[in-house]
């Protein structure tokens, strides 16, 4: 790689990683899943390697960040237009998490959080952003207002339409069959697991090494 | 953590809401990638599509060339595809099997490397398949990753596999690529079709009617298609335009190819291949060109092209060819381009 665009990367990752986990976990906020919000974020970071020239202070790159993010939501928003035409089976699959000895509280908690990403997925994307960052990221009206381009009224209206959608959704759906998909069956149209269940699968562990050396 | 805001000014919330944004929020943040690791994706993805596009990503080849009844002018081809909905059924492969053998790992160390596989390969979900081989437990961890993902699977299990090796835990990846029967719009299958048309003892209007005739077969049926008799050779001449709107699905890139045949043999010569995008903005219309002749290759952007005139347009698609080494001539009526090569 040329040295230009290696020093690019170097000075995109000395900025980023102050907040990079915050990022990652807003992205995943706005999207049905991780992997879908890690996709965003990957393509947020993209996007500001190649407009890294136009950021005018390096002290404004968090807010600067934070609105390509919001921009590169909307245009995923727009670009998977076709798969509200899917039927509600296709387009929000039911995961099932394999089984866990200790699924108890961290099942109902995986269920919940996708719960209401189901439910937020059916928002337009401003009044999912409106909500994902004065809710979960607790930020002000003003810092959101300021993310999206908008005036005060216009993210409380966002909010307000945003809460009132979901409180329909959740009136008309309540509990939904994916919520209670924790503890088995498969996922419709995934491939078939053809595991011997151990109970074994669990997520927060970091990977153990040998040796303290890291390549 | 901060709490959640508990509701918006002058709103109330269910309980069920309000645990569940909770839930989100601890959810959303656990185990995600370490910045160096997206950085990788990002490279590697970047540096595929460079290649995707360079290898000739959307190609019409086009060779009139080296034959005493055929002209030593070449075609100028564009071709993109419009989105077509008419549903067939075809065999394509929708994504890959990925299957990373381990030994001689304890419990947590196979939980740690389940996670791992299934956070680099944005999985689903992972299977465990416990096997004795010669009287010691061996362990498959099994994963499905759709094509859809655009993520180089055998690559990123394969490198995962090295790296566990390098530390003490023996670790073998295989990658199998899983072929499906589905239903797609004509559009979808027609990505990987080659339009192959033998000139054989065929007039020009025999040859462009088959043309016509092969696309047609293929769901296109909008192809300008023209075959005339030019200064003791032949021109051959095909052109499909498409739009995109930013923001909009982008139609996906296609490999239609037209290939002719003399004899059997494919007729070659220093064919121009050109790839036209008109993307609308609200900040207006960008034209961008990918030209490539005898091997070299350029990508010309031209920024607002809606508000520029045929001449100006023209004289900007000159001179960036010429920059390129590219020997072709330029025409711009009414905003449509025509780029012929000199040769």
């Amino acid at each position: 790689m040329e040295p230009l665009a290696e020093n690019r990367w170097t000075k995109l990752i000395a900025l980023l990683e102050p907040f990079h986990e915050q990022a990652v976990a807003t992205s995943r906020r706005l999207c049905r899943s991780s992997a879908e919000g890690d996709d965003l974020y990957q393509e947020t970071v993209l996007r500001a390697y190649e407009k890294l020239h136009t950021l005018r202070e390096e002290s404004r790159f968090r807010s600067w960040f934070y609105a390509t993010l919001l921009n590169r939501h909307r245009t995923r928003m727009r670009r998977s237009f076709w798969r509200r035409l899917l039927p509600w089976e296709q387009a929000f699959p039911n995961g099932a998490e394999p089984a866990d000895r200790n699924s108890g509280d961290r099942a109902e908690e995986i269920m919940r959080a996708r719960r209401v990403a189901r439910a937020l997925a059916t928002l337009p994307a401003v009044q999912r952003e409106a909500v994902v960052l004065f809710e979960i990221e607790c930020l002000s009206i003003e810092s959101v207002a300021s993310l999206q381009g908008a005036s005060i009224p216009a993210v409380k209206s966002r909010l307000a339409r945003g809460r009132s959608k979901l409180r329909s959704w959740y009136e008309r759906h309540g509990d939904v069959p994916g919520v209670n998909a924790a503890r088995g069956g498969s996922t419709p149209g995934a491939r078939p697991a053809r595991a011997i269940d151990t109970g074994m699968m669990h997520e927060s562990l970091a990977i153990p090494v040998k040796e303290s050396s890291h390549g | 953590m901060a709490n959640l805001h508990s509701s918006a000014p002058g709103e109330e919330s269910t309980p069920d809401l309000t645990n569940d944004l909770r839930a989100l929020r601890d959810e959303s943040a656990r185990d995600p990638l370490s910045l160096a690791q997206h950085v990788v994706t990002i490279r590697t993805r970047r540096l595929q599509a460079a290649q995707a596009r360079r290898a000739g990503f959307m190609v019409i080849k086009e060779s009139v060339k080296s034959r005493p009844w055929l002209a030593s002018g070449v075609a100028v081809v564009v071709l993109a595809v419009a989105m077509l909905i008419i549903p067939i059924s075809y065999t394509r492969t929708t994504g890959q099997q990925v299957a990373l053998k381990l030994v001689g790992l304890s419990d947590s160390q196979l939980r740690a490397v389940a996670a791992q596989l299934k956070a680099l390969l944005h999985s689903d979900h992972v299977a465990l398949l416990t096997m004795s081989e010669s009287g010691a437990p061996s362990y498959v961890l099994e994963t499905f990753v759709p094509s859809a993902s655009g993520l180089n699977a055998a690559m990123i299990a394969q490198a995962f596999a090295k790296s566990l090796s390098d530390r003490g835990y023996p670790a073998t990846a295989v990658t199998t690529p899983v072929r499906e029967r589905v239903s797609g719009s004509v559009y979808a299958y027609a990505k990987d079709l080659v339009i192959q048309v033998s000139t054989d003892g065929k007039t020009s209007a025999q040859i462009e009617a088959e043309i016509r005739q092969r696309l047609a077969e293929a769901g296109i049926t909008d192809a300008q298609v023209s075959v005339t008799d030019e200064g003791g050779g032949r021109k051959v001449k095909l052109s499909v335009q498409r739009t995109a709107q930013a923001g909009q699905p982008q139609p996906p890139e296609s490999n239609i190819s037209l290939q002719l045949t003399k004899d059997g043999k494919p007729i070659t010569g220093p064919g121009l291949m050109v790839e036209i995008k008109r993307t609308h903005t609200a900040s207006g219309m960008t034209l961008t060109l990918d030209v490539t002749q005898a091997g070299k290759t350029t990508t010309i952007d031209v920024p607002h092209a809606d508000t520029m005139t045929d001449a100006q347009i023209k004289a900007e698609v000159e001179a960036r060819l010429r920059q390129a080494g590219i020997d072709a001539r330029v025409s711009v009526t009414n905003g449509q381009i025509g780029i012929e090569s000199n040769h």
